[in-house]
Parts: structure tokens; sequence; C-alpha cells
């Protein structure tokens, strides 16, 4: 029963890539997002511009060379690495840093989660096209970035510990400064949740957008707000608590916020919610802050262990694996080998998941839903319209050919 | 003291006490139904609280993975480091047990003429990126990968050197033209 002259026209699929410069997110990544017509069909992740080779660098560095270093693997969550590495240097030199110590460490870790939180609302907002709520909600993150240059002295790139503890104390004036900002805060926040929520321009853009269902996201490994807003209890300030977490843990008043929602509405509203959270343990902390020293000395030479530390970034996730010693049995001031998982990296390869089946216009929100934090140019792409096809250009070959043209094309002169 | 001369193992195992009871018990566990799939060298509970270290015989590391999966519920999977142990190279996969909540890492030592595992990607989808991280900067290849390409390194980079290897010589000189080169010698200081 064929008709001879009935043709089924099938939409072409055309190969879009996304960045690698400013791909949602003004850090470079690449996504190539093959679409039929509106709807995204296959989706591939290419990472690794600018891989700084950190954990080589480190190999050479001091332990405590290498906190400085670590804190710059990334420019929001810095305290993030630069604790996460003091705390592995402490376990393989077994010892126990002072109690205040570990409360202003903890303190500094969550007013963190609750900026780069504060951040990544402002990003959605702003990827959405609701510029309004980005403006505010970053004006308001100002309260929390001006707490942490109280605290420690600096807005980024705080450098806050050291291996056995912490560099600066807190004095009453400055508990009582903090406290009005978390005020403020609180306040803020519960009107960005209302926002969220019963704003229409907003909630429309992320509902049932980019789906990640729960077993896929245990399977691919999805971590920190992108798992918990699938319903995956991955927390490791829960289920691995170190530092103070153990206290405010057994404090019993504080649990994991979980979403079932499964989409990037799930990991917002489990964004919000842990802002808010993370404001009533840092009142818990400031309430219960033991007194005493704030650092405890440490052998520079540390004795051949290996660790691993784990704790919850605001993204998810982070582990240092650390082997310390020269490798020969003796002890060393360097460590032997250092392995760095930022949790943005557990989350890419979920990511092609979530963006299949989804219309091309919601590619920016999804992919700036798991918060990519690029800790990572050096190369173009270059297409090519009349044979279609797609050369990856690396930074040398580029500079070769910029010679080559303009030695052939001298300067003109006006 | 006799530090510099008596070599300190890099394993700390901990007292069989109470606050490693749990630990002790999955590691007798893993003992008793995997045999000869574990190797003692390498195989202990790290006296840093809930730290399990399983060494395994590289060819049965599926096997291994499977039964944690299907008999131990483990389904978070957090990173897998590379190491270069001299003769040896070792890939560390490193797992988290939700139920009894306790970091599990296990690893398997391949002889560096012949750096080959089977791959667990396809059981584990999260391993994907990181194996072929472990590919590019370790020259460890696992077997049976089933979307082999370059993920960190550029495109031009040659094919057998592998960076992160303690012996690698840095041909191009990359570290020296850095400016980031690491700790000097306190003459140049």
């Amino acid at each position: 029963m064929t008709e001879p002259d009935r043709r089924v026209v099938v939409p072409p699929r055309v190969s879009i890539p996304i960045g690698p410069q400013h791909p949602a997110l003004k850090e470079p990544g690449m996504f190539k997002l093959t679409v039929e017509g509106e709807r995204i069909v296959d989706a591939e992740v290419n990472i690794g511009y600018n891989h700084r080779g950190i954990e080589k660098i480190a190999e050479g560095n001091t332990h405590l060379q290498n906190l400085y270093l670590m804190a710059r693997i990334c420019g929001i969550c810095s305290a993030t690495h630069n604790g996460n590495y003091a705390q592995a240097v402490e376990f393989a030199a077994e010892i126990e840093i002072p109690e205040r110590a570990r409360f202003l460490r903890t303190l500094v870790w969550e007013l963190e989660r609750i900026h780069s939180h504060l951040l990544w609302l402002g990003v959605a907002f702003h990827e959405v096209g609701f510029d309004t709520a980005f403006m505010y909600s970053w004006r308001d993150r100002e309260v929390v970035m001006d707490i942490l240059e109280d605290i420690s002295g600096n807005r980024v790139n705080y450098d806050f510990n050291t291996i056995g503890g912490v560099r600066r104390d807190v004095n009453d004036a400055l508990i009582q400064r903090i406290r009005k900002g978390l005020d403020k805060l609180e306040e803020r926040t519960l009107y960005y949740r209302d926002v969220a929520i019963h704003e229409k321009t907003f909630w429309n853009r992320v509902d049932g957008v980019g789906m990640l269902e729960t077993d896929i996201a245990r399977s691919h490994g999805a971590v920190g707000p992108t798992g918990r807003g699938s319903n995956v209890p991955v927390d490791v300030r829960f289920n691995d608590p170190t530092q103070a977490y153990v206290n405010l843990v057994d404090s019993g008043e504080f649990e994991m916020v979980l979403s079932d929602r499964c989409d990037v509405a799930g990991r917002t509203v489990v964004r919000v919610q842990e802002v808010l959270e993370t404001i009533r343990m840092c009142r818990w902390m400031l309430d219960n802050l033991p007194d005493g020293p704030i650092r405890e000395r440490v052998r520079p030479r540390i004795q051949p262990n290996e660790v691993l530390a784990r704790y919850e970034a605001p993204r998810g996730e982070c582990v240092h694996y650390l082997v310390t010693g020269d490798g020969e049995g003796g002890s060393s001031d360097k460590p032997y080998r250092i392995k760095v998982r930022a949790p943005t990296h557990a989350n890419w390869v979920s990511m092609s998941y979530c963006l299949r089946g989804n219309y091309l216009a919601d590619a920016p929100i999804i992919l700036a839903a798991i918060d990519p934090c690029f800790s990572c140019t050096d190369r173009v792409v270059i297409v090519d319209a009349e044979d279609e096809s797609i050369q990856l250009v690396p930074l040398d070959e580029m500079r070769v050919r910029a010679n080559r043209w303009y030695s052939e094309n001298p300067r003109r002169v006006a | 003291m006799s530090k510099e001369t008596e070599p300190v193992s890099e394993h700390h195992s901990a007292p069989e006490d109470d606050a490693h009871k749990e630990e002790y018990k999955l590691l007798k566990t893993i003992r008793d139904d995997l045999g000869d799939a574990i190797l003692a060298e390498g195989t202990y509970v790290h006296s840093q609280p809930r730290r399990v270290f399983v060494s395994v015989v590289p060819d049965r590391i599926r096997e291994v993975v499977q039964y944690m999966q299907e008999t131990l519920d483990m389904w978070q999977f957090s990173t897998l480091s590379g190491r270069d142990l001299g003769d040896d190279l070792q890939a560390c996969y490193h797992f988290f047990l939700n139920k009894e909540k306790i970091a599990i890492t296990l690893r398997v030592s391949v002889p560096r003429d012949k750096p080959e595992y089977p791959s667990l990607t396809t059981i584990v989808p999260a391993a994907e990126f990181v194996e072929n991280e472990l590919r590019e900067l370790y020259g460890v290849i696992p077997v049976g990968h089933p979307n082999v390409r370059r993920v960190e390194l550029p495109e031009n980079w040659p094919k057998d050197e592998y960076p992160m290897r303690k012996d690698w010589a840095d041909p191009r000189g990359l570290m020296q033209r850095s400016k980031t080169t690491g700790a000097k010698d306190k003459e140049d200081l």
C-alpha cells in the first residue's frame, strides 16, 4: 500500500556547539548538542579547557604552600578546597585540632555555602530572563560577602584555614555583626523562596525541565543539590561528618534537605531551603562557640599515611585523596600524591541525560542548574558552513596561523 | 631517632576496638564471601573513622563491584585516583556505602609494562570520565571502556606521555616555562 510519491519529512539533525566560551556561565566548557527541530536528542560534554595540572604542581610544593594553591582551584568555593586539604593533612598527621578552630572552620564553610547558593539563585533568575530578581539576590549576597571579609580579611579566596587550625579569631563585636547580617539574610532568603515558588515567570520555566530520575542520578553519581533535588540522600555533612558537623548532627536539630521533584525546580527548592538551614546552623555554632586556642602547631614533616578527606561543598561532595610521606617510608613535608575531585566533575556524567528530550531554549538553565564551576582555554571550534565540518583547533595552531597571516598581510598604514 | 632508617608503612590500620566495629564487620563479610579475589597486601581498616581500603585482584574487579552492588547496595561512586608505585601503577576506586556510612576504596595494582584491567564503566556509569582521565594521565588502560576519548589533556598531546607518572621527564620544559613550578630551591629565593 505504498504510495510512490509520498515523502516523509524528517527534520534534519543539526549539531550545535555551545561554548567553549560563555556556555551559560562565564567559564570554558563545551556542550555539543544535537537537535531535531527544537528538541535536543543528544548531548556531549567536553571539558578540559585549561587543565591546569594542579595535582602535578602540588606534588612539588610543601603542604603549607599547597593550602594557598588549593584555595585557588575555585574562586567561589575556595574555603572548600583550602579547608578540606588542611583537614586531610591533619588526618594524616593524626592530630586533633582545638574545638574552637573546628567551629570557626565550619562557620566559614557554611557562610560560603550561603554566598554560593545566593550566587546560583541569581544566575538561575538571570538564565530564565528574570533579571530583577537576579539584581536583588546579588545585592543581598553582598551581606554575606561582607561578613566573610570581616572574619577572614578577604571577600574571596579567604585562606582562612591552616594546618592545625584557623588563622584568625573572632571577637564578641564581630559575632554581633555576624548575627545582624544573618537576620537580614534570613529575611531576604524567605522572600526569594516565595519568589521562586510563587512567581509564575520563574516557576513555569523550571517546572519539569531537565528531569533527572532518582535511579539515573544514583548510578551516574550526581552529587550535591543536583542529587538531593532528585531525592538521592547524598550529603557528607550528615553521612560522614567531620569538624563541627559532628556536633551539629549530634544536636539533632538539623536534617538533610531533599526534594523528590527531580527537575530544575527541585534543585532550586533544595538550594533555597539549604540557605535557611545553613543560617540556622551558623546561629547554632555562634551560640555554642567554645573558648580556647584557635590553632595547634604541627610539625611540617608528615608521616607516611593515606587518607580520604571528604567535605560537602556548596555544589556537592569534594574529595581529597592524600598520600603523604616520600614514597619510601620516610616522612616528608610534601605530598606524595594528591587527588582532588571537585563536585562539578561528578555532575558532568549525568548532564547529557538531563539535556536529552528538552527544548534548546531550556539548555542554558539546565546547564546552569548543576551550578557548574569549571576549575579549568586553549582551543576554538571552527564550523565550516559549506561542508558542515567541525574542527577543534589548538592554541599553538592558532598562533602559527595568526603569525602566518600577519607576515603575509603586512599592516596597512592608514 | 631511627625515623630516617626505619621505613614507616603508609597503611595505618586501626585497632580492633568498639570504635571500628562496623568497619571490621564489613571487611570480614567481604573477605568471607570473596575469598581469594581480595589480596592481603593493602587491605585494612584505616585508623581514621569510617574508612576501609581493599586491594583486589585486577581481573576480578568487576566481580567484586557487582557483588558489592548486589549484596551491600553500594551505589555512590566518588572518584578514581591513579597512583604510581614504581614497578606498579594503581587505580583506586572510592565508593561510599550509604547504609553503613563507610567510605570503601577498592584498588587494583597493575604492572607498569602491561597496565591493563577490566573497565567498570558499564556497571558504574559514573566512572566514564574518570577512567578516561586515568588513561591519559597515568597510561593505565581500563579494557572495555565504551567511550574512549580525550577528557583533560589537549588533542595534540603526544601519545606515549603520561604526565602524572613520577618518571615523566617533562621533555618540552612545560613545568619550567610555567610560572607556578612548585617549591623553589633555597638558593633561588
